[in-house]
């Protein structure tokens, strides 16, 4: 069933008599013929690839030092004891 | 012979062995609200991406306290997180940015820092160094505590005596905290929320030149 579609595949037909409108080089089918892959790759060269690759890369180190900092901040904190505290019996506001 | 220091200068400083050995930095100080006492440390990992450490380092455990470095006899000297779980089950909050109010409701302003008074024996908060809501007073004053402390969900509540011994730097701070737990000890004013306890019942002196303010043992205390 899919090695039926795969060889009917709509995504192959078109290409076809765009490739011969091209060759031909016919006005009318001019813009069509350009949209034809010609290699059949997704045109992303190499150089593009790393700069997504480190730019996400960069934004994940931001990320978590930005999570670390937080979790590093230190301050003054008092130790609540039963008997002297008023108020909330248990939970601080830091 | 005792020295004020500033609680928040602690946060971040190095913790370092004997063999010299950086192991950990300071990242919360952390006092007994009951006593004053200074109980110990939580702890951060070295490094920029190192995040809280599981353990912690009570304050028995320092070996010397320096201004570039808290120095520990060697990595068994820090406890697991549990050491200060009995003091903690009255939960703890942040001090910094808390109200002080007068027992008679004046709002004296805000913390910005805690002081404390380090000696050979025992090391324990002494007053706090405020930012005034008053806006003609200095920016920075500073507030001696009394013997026995009060901190409650969202407000700091010194005894109204506070007001008259209030600096504005720390020059001299000492004495005003010694001559504010005395006159406390005289007028015998209890803290707010402890019913039958006066602030100064352990039958210990305050001595007489500053700062000598010594606590009592913690054996002594109730």
């Amino acid at each position: 069933m899919w090695a039926l579609r795969l060889g009917n595949s709509r995504a192959a037909r078109p290409a076809e008599p765009f490739r011969d409108a091209a060759r031909t080089g016919s006005r009318h089918d001019e813009g069509p013929a350009r949209l034809v892959p010609v290699r059949g790759e997704f045109a992303v060269d190499v150089w593009q690839w790393i700069v997504l690759v480190v730019g996400v890369l960069i934004l994940l180190t931001a990320v978590f030092y930005g999570i670390q900092v937080r979790r590093r901040r230190g301050s003054v904190m008092a130790q609540r004891s039963r008997g002297i505290r008023g108020g909330r019996g248990s939970g601080g506001r830091s | 012979m005792s020295v004020l220091l500033r609680a928040a200068e602690l946060v971040k400083r190095p913790v370092v062995t004997l063999a010299g050995d950086d192991v950990a930095q300071i990242k919360d100080v952390v006092y007994s609200s009951a006593t004053g006492e200074l109980a110990g440390f939580t702890l951060n990992g070295r490094g920029v991406f190192a995040g809280p450490m599981k353990k912690t380092l009570p304050w028995s455990s320092v070996h010397g306290l320096g201004p570039a470095a808290v120095m520990i006899r060697d990595e068994d000297s820090l406890a697991d997180r549990h050491a200060f779980d009995g003091e903690l089950e009255g939960a703890g909050g942040a001090v910094i940015g808390s109200v002080v109010l007068t027992q008679s409701g004046r709002n004296l302003g805000a913390v910005t820092d805690v002081i404390l008074s380090v000696s050979e024996k025992i090391t324990d908060a002494v007053g706090y160094e405020i930012e005034p809501s008053d806006k003609s007073a200095p920016r920075r004053q500073f507030v001696p505590l009394p013997d026995a402390l009060a901190v409650s969900g969202e407000a700091l509540i010194l005894p109204d005596t506070a007001l008259d011994f209030i600096r504005d730097d720390l020059a001299g701070f000492g004495a005003a905290v010694a001559e504010f737990r005395s006159h406390l000890g005289k007028h015998d004013t209890q803290p707010p929320g402890e019913s039958g306890t006066p602030a100064f019942d352990r039958g210990e002196t305050t001595p007489p030149e500053p700062p000598s303010y010594r606590p009592a043992a913690p054996g002594e205390q109730q």
